[in-house]
């Protein structure tokens, strides 16, 4: 198992306040148990688990898992721009993740194993993760440290695996999603896939050119 | 025509607009589609956003496999990728390129050894093009010079061309007059939300046949019946001239099932449509294939080559970037009558990516500074050229006996070669692309593959011919000596001139839908 640095975090774009904020202990810590151990019995690394089972999840996993991302958008240093009055990255955790874990779980269209997997097992394991991350090293920022960027690579880790579960098919997922809703901003571009920008024509417009 | 009922094999866009023309001319008409694909859900919330969380589009599981085709791998023609087997056919995906084709590209038998005219003129086709281009949501210009518009107007304003296109400008002017324009886009300005998810538009502001489809059910009720996962293997015929009906097969059971009408039309796109003609074998009338008793069912299939050139931006510091997730400059210099001799070529600046991977970089731990460093170094540009490739007798579609595709169509074997005039047309092109980088200051980036043949340009496999002993259906789309099978899909088009052949496909089909609901 291969330790973290902060020097590492630093160059891996993260903000130095945040990383000041780790706990050294997040940062050499070994997978837990809970975090090697297999979802389930019956789980097939080709989709997530249980993709049958319909359903909300509930108040306290939504919680667990907008403090994720909350802690994902301080970490990187996403915000929004002071040239537009949009607040995409100031209400993502209240307004767009909420929609994302519903979008994932309530698949209630069409069937949920035709094509429309519903996440809600691995959504449910993956706030467990998070909770306990929290507990055990004492902040937000050593959980979000410790799940996102300890060895990923890790023999002990099998493609059922909690964590390497929770990475794929919910971090993984929401970061791309927080990019997507507006956190490329921050790198200095104006438009993204996945970002409602604006209509073609309208005068606001995220283009660059006025020709 | 009063109270017929029309069989039309396929439910992409010519499928879609055929029945539409006839529903609308004619109130006793009835319409019964047949697709061999399954359903396809447009403006799908969860579908859009798997899209976008796991960069997987969800249009990839309805593509041809591998398996489905023999193809020699030399000929360079690309099926996977290019066909949707699914309810809309290939334009669920279609990059909405819009272009007319030019009034010489119907004469191409002038001045090609091999190619053949059309038997309609550019002029024949004109005001159809103007009902496609508003069926479609076409944004273009209005006032291009070439093709003549005969004062017609684009439904949408032109999409304004992107600060990356402006690199590009000055380059482009030294090539001489009107050398670059608006590329012609299907695009619906009134929804469009520049996502940069084009392949799958959360909004519907991309023309896709599934919703026509879906239209044409709301709107006309009972005259209106679509078959999915209906796989048509076969035309039936009552006589040597006069056909029944079409025969299904069930992909379940492997039994097959009959249906009978009083026209049929095959709109299956340019493989499938000559693969349904050569199954349509009676040992008395059409032994060969129905209208192929002179053999030219499957035969000149011809597509686009594709050219990439590649250059490198030397210092992004402004950080340019592809805007929206189109083309939206366009050059027909070389889609000229001086070229056609030689090969013609339309050319785009590309636009399909916005910022790829970036996500993935953060997920994989590049670090802030190494991605910054790669947007000011490494910032792309791309010229994508489509060449009119010289038409060659030897290529060609044919049925490969034995057990069906996935889709329940028979499988397929496609022979194709680049003749030595296309490859001499390619390089010709490539440079002249390379050129235009090079001469705005851009670092070129050479390709090792500049790209190969498309599936979805494919033409002229039933080329539309003045007689039996040149073709396969005749100025009206029918096929040659019958009274009431039709084919209205590329496959028809003798030649495919340089553009996307989609809208001229649509303005096909507004034609023969004019003819049928008479």
């Amino acid at each position: 198992m291969k330790s973290i640095s902060r020097r590492y975090l630093l160059r891996a774009g993260l903000a130095s306040a945040f990383v000041g904020m780790i706990p050294k202990v997040a940062l050499g810590a070994d997978y837990s148990d809970d975090e090697i151990a297999t979802i389930g019995p019956d789980a097939r690394d080709d989709g997530p688990y249980r993709a049958e089972a319909l359903g909300l999840l509930d108040a306290w996993g939504v919680s667990e898992l907008q403090a994720f991302a909350s802690t994902a958008i301080a970490a990187w240093g996403f915000r929004d721009q002071d040239w537009d009055d949009r607040k995409d990255i100031a209400s993502y955790a209240s307004a767009r993740l909420p929609i994302l874990l519903d979008t994932k779980c309530n698949t209630t269209a069409m069937k949920a194993t035709d094509y429309q997997p519903s996440y809600l097992a691995e959504y449910e394991s993956a706030a467990r993760l998070v909770a306990a991350a929290k507990v055990r090293f004492r902040s937000e920022a050593g959980a979000f440290c410790h799940l996102m960027f300890a060895d990923r690579s890790d023999r002990r880790l099998s493609p059922t695996s909690r964590v390497v579960r929770a990475r794929t098919y919910v971090f993984d997922e929401i970061t791309r999603h927080i990019l997507a809703s507006g956190g490329f901003r921050t790198l200095g571009f104006v438009n993204y896939s996945g970002y409602f920008g604006y209509s073609l024509h309208d005068p606001r417009s995220f283009r660059r050119s006025s020709k | 025509m009063r109270g017929k009922k029309v069989l039309i094999v396929g439910s992409g866009v010519a499928a879609t607009t055929v029945a539409r023309r006839v529903l609308e001319r004619n109130d006793a008409t009835v319409v019964d589609m047949f697709e061999a694909g399954p359903d396809f859900r447009t403006q799908n919330w969860r579908w859009w956003t798997d899209f976008v969380t796991t960069g997987r589009s969800p249009n990839g599981r309805y593509l041809d496999k591998p398996s489905d085709a023999d193809i020699n791998p030399e000929g360079g023609f690309e099926l996977v990728g290019g066909r949707m087997i699914v309810k809309g056919g290939s334009t669920n995906h279609w990059g909405g390129w819009a272009p007319r084709m030019k009034p010489e590209d119907f004469r191409l038998g002038d001045v090609r050894k091999g190619a053949l005219n059309w038997q309609i003129s550019y002029e024949d086709l004109a005001h159809y093009y103007t009902d496609a281009e508003h069926l479609l949501d076409v944004c273009g210009s209005s006032e291009t010079l070439t093709p003549p518009r005969y004062g017609a107007r684009y439904k949408h304003q032109p999409i304004p061309y992107t600060a990356m296109d402006g690199l590009l400008m000055e380059a482009l002017s030294s090539l001489g007059e009107n050398a670059f324009e608006p590329m012609p886009m299907a695009r619906d300005a009134t929804r469009c939300q520049t996502t940069g998810t084009c392949r799958y538009c959360p909004f519907g502001a991309r023309y896709t046949a599934a919703a026509d489809v879906d239209q044409l059910a709301s709107t006309f009720g009972k005259r209106f019946r679509l078959h999915l996962e209906s796989p048509v293997v076969a035309v039936r015929m009552r006589s040597r001239r006069t056909a029944a009906g079409v025969t299904v097969g069930d992909k379940k059971s492997h039994n097959t099932v009959h249906h009978d009408g009083d026209v049929t039309v095959i709109a299956a796109g340019t493989i499938e449509s000559a693969k349904i003609l050569l199954n349509s074998v009676t040992t008395t009338w059409w032994p060969k294939g129905l209208g192929n008793s002179t053999d030219h069912v499957g035969r000149h299939i011809v597509t686009h080559p594709l050219l990439r050139a590649v250059a490198r931006i030397p210092n992004n510091s402004t950080r340019l970037e592809q805007e929206v997730d189109f083309p939206t400059m366009a050059s027909r210099f070389y889609d000229s009558v001086d070229f056609q001799s030689r090969g013609k070529m339309f050319f785009a600046r590309d636009g399909r990516y916005i910022l790829p991977n970036f996500a993935e970089k953060l997920i994989s731990r590049s670090t802030i500074n190494e991605v910054n460093d790669q947007i000011i170094r490494n910032t792309r540009i791309e010229l994508r050229g489509l060449i009119e490739a010289f038409p060659d007798e030897d290529n060609r579609v044919e049925l490969i006996e034995g057990p069906f595709a996935t889709s329940g169509l028979p499988r397929t074997r496609i022979r194709y070669r680049e003749s030595e005039a296309t490859i001499t047309a390619r390089h010709m092109h490539l440079v002249h692309l390379e050129g235009v980088l090079r001469k705005a200051g851009l670092q070129h980036v050479p390709q090792e593959d500049s790209g190969g043949a498309r599936a979805d340009h494919a033409v002229a496999t039933c080329r539309m011919s003045r007689s039996p002993a040149e073709g396969v259906v005749d100025r009206d789309l029918r096929v040659h000596e019958t009274d009431n099978v039709f084919v209205c899909s590329n496959a028809v088009m003798p030649n495919p001139g340089a553009v996307n052949p989609t809208l001229t496909l649509a303005a096909l089909a507004l034609r023969l839908g004019d003819l049928l609901g008479a």
